[in-house]
């Protein structure tokens, strides 16, 4: 900071990821608006409230350990290497606060940007938790939810982005894993997370028939679900922001070149990932309204669906080829909803798994199709991208940190007790019982007045 | 007791800056600690307001008339 030149790079690199926070409150807006939509009448304020509660634990938890496992896991530990020391992550470190960056080299490389570039993964840590928050909507406790989101978005997706989301993760290095807008590293993993849970949690009381038919719980706000979806549009670009560093040398050897690049540390710009988010949303959008021919439910959703179907190559990709990605994603993931609502019964209640699983694992494999033979990395060495490396990753992704970790989670809460509601809460609902109660306090100030208004005259 | 009493030294030289430096260890244990005892309270205080509600408006009368009243053809 001793020089202007290294001050606006400083300061220019912590206004950015700051930025993209503020920006990235808007998905969590948006899951509020979506998931109170939603749910029934009889459950909005719990739905809300199990949400937003959400926000504080994952906070103080990644604070506590998830910062930390990012930088300590990039070699599995275990896989091609030990714990790797990150003494500016742990909770405990100075620069785990307010820092001006003097004394000795790791404070000053860390202090400023620390914060801001801890809240840019904690605004991702509550996406993954907020994703699993709509699908089990109306019957499960808000105790074993809430310590499901603190495992998935302090401890799981973290070790997955420091296994394939980390310049040096050890699936970067072996398999060539590329996944620059997390179409696997956030939207996969969330989504197997939220599958396991709900196969132990089963579906609401009603949603199938006798014979297993599926019946449709729709939406008791359109317009709030919908908008909410387009708030989560919104907080998305801030998300795709937050996934690049904004100015890194990048020119090999001799000679200067500053550009933004990936997570990887790979080249690419703002304006690569601008046309592809657009037009992968609009491929996602146009695909989804054909498809569901014409549901505003399932067309927002589509919108979604198509940008992370798209992601994990939307650094490198054409737009029109991330276009076509997102509409073929699309169709995948709305017919692997309906087959596996059938097929197994599972009652999903905003189609999570499918908008950010399906579809998350659909990105991470046909990118390694459409970039094979790309590096995955400007470090030599390294695989290039590859379909087998990608499969491989989506698996890693959707099913070992994702699907096992939820469904075993889920296995031990419901042990307890702690999973899902008493079925006479779930008959009643969730907010009936404080409504009622209000009501009648009401009703008896109200009597009261009235009373009071006898005794007057 | 304040880390900063001046801003007139050579900034370079700051390091942290909040109250209380070198307690940082014992504030994590706080927070962790802090954390477990609400999962612990919710957990309690959840189960306990399920087992009220249903004492309340749990019974099958009751149960009946909250259900009718979520039919759209409800009055």
């Amino acid at each position: 900071m001793d020089n202007e030149l290294t001050a606006l790079g400083i300061i220019f690199t912590e206004f950015y990821y700051w930025l993209t926070v503020v920006i990235m409150f808007f998905i969590h807006v948006g899951f509020c608006m979506y998931e109170v939509g939603a749910s029934r009448h009889k459950n909005h304020m719990h739905t809300l409230m199990k949400n937003t509660m959400l926000i504080p634990l994952v906070t103080i938890t990644f604070f506590f350990f998830g910062w930390w496992i990012y930088f300590a896991f990039p070699n599995g530990p275990g896989i091609i290497g030990g714990l790797v020391e990150a003494p500016h992550a742990v909770a405990w470190s100075e620069v785990m606060g307010a820092h001006m960056g003097g004394a000795d080299d790791l404070e000053n490389g860390w202090a400023r940007i620390n914060g801001v570039f801890w809240a840019a993964f904690l605004l991702f840590s509550w996406t993954a938790a907020s994703i699993v928050s709509g699908s089990v909507i109306e019957r499960i406790k808000s105790t074993g939810f809430w310590i499901l989101a603190v495992s998935i978005g302090s401890v799981w997706w973290i070790i997955d982005a420091s296994w394939g989301w980390h310049s040096e993760g050890w699936m970067v290095q072996l398999l060539g894993y590329h996944d620059a807008y997390a179409s696997g590293v956030i939207h996969a993993i969330a989504g197997g997370f939220a599958l396991g849970i709900l196969v132990v949690l089963g579906p609401r009381i009603g949603k199938f028939a006798p014979d297993g038919t599926p019946r449709n719980i729709n939406p008791r706000n359109p317009w709030l679900v919908t908008i909410g979806l387009f708030l989560i549009y919104t907080g998305f670009w801030g998300f795709y922001v937050a996934c690049n560093v904004p100015m890194w040398d990048i020119q090999a050897g001799d000679g200067v070149f500053y550009s933004a690049t990936n997570i990887y540390l790979a080249p690419t710009t703002l304006s690569a990932i601008t046309f592809n988010f657009l037009m992968s949303l609009s491929g996602g959008l146009l695909m989804g309204y054909i498809i569901s021919k014409g549901d505003a439910f399932w067309t927002y959703s589509s919108g979604l669906a198509g940008i992370i179907a798209a992601s994990a190559g939307n650094d490198l990709y054409h737009p029109i080829q991330a276009m076509i990605i997102a509409a073929v994603g699309v169709v995948f993931m709305y017919k692997m909803h309906y087959f596996v609502e059938r097929r197994f019964k599972v009652d999903d209640a905003v189609g999570a798994v499918a908008v950010h699983g399906y579809a998350g694992f659909f990105g991470v494999v046909v990118c390694g199709f459409v970039l094979w033979g790309y590096p995955s990395s400007p470090t030599e060495g390294y695989a290039a991208i590859n379909p087998l490396g990608q499969f491989l990753g989506a698996l890693i992704m959707f099913g070992l940190l994702g699907f096992l970790p939820g469904w075993i989670t889920a296995k031990i809460l419901n042990g307890f007790g702690l999973l899902r509601i008493p079925h006479r809460i779930e008959l009643m609902g969730l907010d009936t019982a404080a409504a009622r109660d209000i009501a009648a306090e009401e009703q008896a100030i109200i009597d009261a007045e009235n009373d009071a208004v006898g005794r007057t005259t | 007791m304040a880390t900063i009493e001046s801003w007139g030294g050579t900034i370079t030289d700051i390091g942290p800056m909040y109250p209380m430096v070198g307690t940082e260890g014992v504030l994590v244990i706080i927070g962790v600690v802090a954390w477990i005892v609400w999962h612990v309270i919710q957990a309690k205080r959840e189960n306990r307001e399920y087992e009220d509600q249903i004492r309340k408006y749990g019974g099958p009368e009751s149960l009946k008339r909250l259900i009718a009243e979520e039919d759209p053809k409800h009055p």
